[in-house]
């Protein structure tokens, strides 16, 4: 078994994002990995609702958007 | 990670009165030792109702609330109870108090109707609003992943419904399994996305809808949407509804394994009655035969007279009838006129001719005819005799007799078997085991006609976005007004949403192997069989013990399930987001010693903190202390008062 003590919440965001960075690396090249980090941390924080999930997640990707131009 | 600090109890089951059990927070085992009927279950229990609300009888039922208070002090007119537990959660304290009173004006409650639950929660000594309280609630422990944290070791067996896709449980521990592993974090994000993906396409149609030359396609591809989007609510609901239907139907399932045995006794019984009724009948008609031939019975008694008389009148017969033919004989040969014998062709003499004639003279025809008379009076007599002679036969009689006895034996065997099962069957309820059976192939038909529904809606919706990405393709050739961005937002969210399918696809992956790896670590450490090599995940997370050979152990023992199990445990808390403490209710009952004794050593090896309501036969005090040593952090006694009052004190001995 692995220790008890390992940390646990932070590793579990660490371990998806590794699998979504991954993957994005090797076939979603034209999206940005600071937005995909940002969305995968809004579906992290299990406690927000559905609406304001989605609405997050819509800021986020206009914002990027904008960003873009 | 969550970390029990004391468990406070006030007339809760066993308990009666304020009685406080206190947990160190240092990495260890405590011990709650208890016989049977002491309260383990309740204990277990206590901590399930502080967090859910819920108390569960053995197995998963919710049990009424009415029965759980304390009933000593319902004798005294006292209803209702309280549980506080007092936690730790990433370094904030929590105070969690949750009670069952009767409701204003209820002064003896009869039901849980009667009673109001009423919960409040305390963080580092603030009493916390209702929302925020349950939003905190629900993050620490999540009631959906519970049953990885407070567990009935009993219950583990359950988890070899992983091993069968096809089992409605199998699905519901897999779906709990995939929610402590932290897969919704990516399924929840690709729902998100898909939903603002088809928001992003239906804003595409409405600009293409605004310019002359995409106008036609913007019309076909905001009719498709709409389409999609009845389509899209339609499959929600009846896969919502198939959900709660498979939910329900993993509940009657698990219900009718509790009552297998009273179903088997139900079926033996209405065989007996059968058998029974069979038996009666065949008895009945052997009895009437019976009947029949005992009406003639009675010449049984006079069995040797009427030979005696048969004998002498056969005797009589004889003579009358050799007479008889003498006279007929002689007077064919007085009629005669050659000289030879009709019947046997011989010369007759003068002389005997002579004797002949002198023989029959003075026998007159009126002679003649009287002992014809009597010749037929003395067979009447005969066939009389025969027919009593006949009546009065015992061999037939005993062979009925016996059949009638037989089929009495056979019948009062059946009875005696037949009373005892419904000796056992007095305090069950049939009427609820029939509806149960009765709701569950009701409930397997809905499951059918759901699956065809949903079946059906997936090819029109497959359909439909067929023609809709069709559509698109033609409409991406053309431009105009401000298509670009939306078409541009539409493929951003296109793209997100295709990565993150992909990705839980992945992580599932990861999450098997991972899990797999960490089981199997946990298993070598746990089996006492040399020759197996460790476990395999299937796709639903089930175990699979292998042989050193590379060959799959197709069947296992209910220990083994057990041992098998708890790995799945160790392994799950390990690799999931969510940590916290395990309690187990008897989780050594069905494993010999060498098993016990792997596996309370591994124990604090799984989780931080972990809490033991055993039996002192199931985990001796010895054993517990050789094995944990320095990680026994604390030993309780569930000390008998009354049958009806147990005290929670500390062990000593």
């Amino acid at each position: 078994m692995t220790s008890a003590a390992k940390p646990k919440s932070d590793d579990q965001f660490q371990s998806l994002l590794d699998t979504v960075e991954r993957l994005r690396r090797d076939k979603f090249q034209q999206l940005d990995a600071g937005l995909v980090r940002e969305l995968l941390r809004l579906h992290s924080n299990g406690a927000a609702a559905d609406g304001e999930l989605i609405r997050g997640v819509e800021q986020a990707v206009e914002r990027h958007l904008t960003k873009e131009g | 990670m969550l970390q029990l600090k004391a468990l406070h109890v006030e007339d809760f089951g066993p308990f009666k009165g304020h009685q406080t059990i206190k947990l160190s927070l240092q990495d260890g085992v405590t011990v709650i030792y208890g016989e049977n009927m002491r309260g383990k279950t309740s204990l277990l229990n206590a901590v399930r109702f502080a967090f859910f609300g819920k108390v569960l009888g053995r197995g998963t039922k919710a049990m009424s609330l009415h029965k759980v208070g304390n009933w000593e002090q319902a004798a005294k007119g006292t209803y209702g109870f309280q549980v506080q537990l007092e936690f730790k959660d990433e370094d904030h304290e929590y105070k969690l108090t949750r009670s069952c009173r009767p409701r204003n004006g209820v002064s003896t409650p009869s039901g849980d109707d009667d009673y109001a639950v009423d919960y409040y929660l305390e963080k580092d000594a603030n009493v916390l609003g209702p929302q925020q309280a349950e939003a905190e609630l629900k993050r620490i422990l999540p009631e959906q992943i519970s049953r990885f944290f407070l567990f009935d070791g009993e219950l583990l067996q359950e988890y070899e419904d992983l091993l069968s896709s096809e089992t409605d449980m199998g699905r519901r521990i897999s779906e709990a399994i995939e929610r402590i592993l932290g897969v919704p974090v990516l399924t929840s994000a690709r729902t998100t996305l898909l939903r603002l993906k088809e928001k992003s396409e239906h804003r595409e149609a409405t600009a293409a809808q605004g310019d002359q030359k995409t106008r036609e396609f913007g019309n076909q591809l905001a009719d498709l949407h709409a389409q999609r989007q009845v389509l899209n609510e339609e499959l929600q609901r009846l896969e919502g509804e198939l959900d709660s239907m498979r939910s329900q139907k993993a509940s009657l399932e698990e219900a009718m394994k509790k009552k297998e045995r009273v179903a088997a006794l139900l079926d033996k019984r209405e065989t007996l009655d059968r058998l029974m009724r069979e038996i009666e009948a065949r008895r009945a008609l052997k009895q009437t035969e019976l009947q029949q031939a005992m009406s003639g019975a009675w010449c049984a008694l006079l069995a040797d007279p009427i030979r005696n008389a048969t004998k002498a009148l056969r005797e009589s017969e004889l003579a009358l009838q050799t007479e008889l033919w003498r006279e007929d004989v002689l007077r064919g040969l007085q009629a005669h006129a050659g000289s030879e014998c009709p019947a046997c062709l011989q010369k007759v003499s003068s002389d005997a001719r002579k004797r002949i004639e002198s023989s029959i003279h003075g026998a007159s025809d009126k002679e003649r005819a009287e002992k014809s008379r009597e010749l037929a009076a003395l067979r009447r007599k005969l066939a009389a005799l025969e027919q009593h002679a006949g009546a009065a036969r015992t061999d037939v009689l005993r062979i009925l007799w016996e059949a009638v006895e037989e089929a009495a034996v056979d019948h009062a065997a059946k009875k005696g078997e037949r009373d005892e099962i419904a000796k056992q069957l007095e305090s069950v309820d049939e009427e609820s085991l029939r509806k149960t059976k009765a709701d569950f192939e009701s409930t397997i038909r809905h499951i059918d006609v759901l699956e065809k529904g949903v079946a059906k809606t997936r090819a029109s919706l497959d359909q439909s976005k067929s023609d809709a990405e069709n559509i698109q393709k033609r409409l991406d050739k053309l431009a105009g007004g401000n298509l670009g961005t939306e078409r541009r937002r539409r493929e951003m969210f296109s793209d997100l949403h295709r990565l993150f399918d992909e990705a839980v696809g992945a992580y599932r992956e990861q999450l098997r192997k991972r899990v797999e790896a960490d089981a199997t670590r946990l298993f070598k450490a746990l089996t006492t069989e040399p020759e197996y090599a460790g476990l395999r995940i299937n796709d639903s997370y089930g175990l699979t013990i292998v042989h050193q050979d590379g060959s799959d152990i197709p069947v296992r023992s209910a220990g083994a399930e057990h041992v098998v199990a708890l790995c799945l445990m160790g392994a799950l808390q390990n690799n999931a987001p969510l940590r916290g403490p395990i309690v187990i209710d008897s989780p050594f009952g069905r494993l010999d010693r060498g098993h016990t004794k792997n596996i309370v050593r591994a124990l604090p090896t799984m989780t931080k903190q972990v809490v033991l309501l055993v039996y002192d036969d199931e985990l001796p005090p010895d054993l517990a202390r050789n094995e944990l040593k320095s990680k026994l952090r604390g030993e309780w006694r569930l000390e008998r008062r009354s049958a009806r009052h147990t005290a929670l004190v500390p062990r000593k001995d």
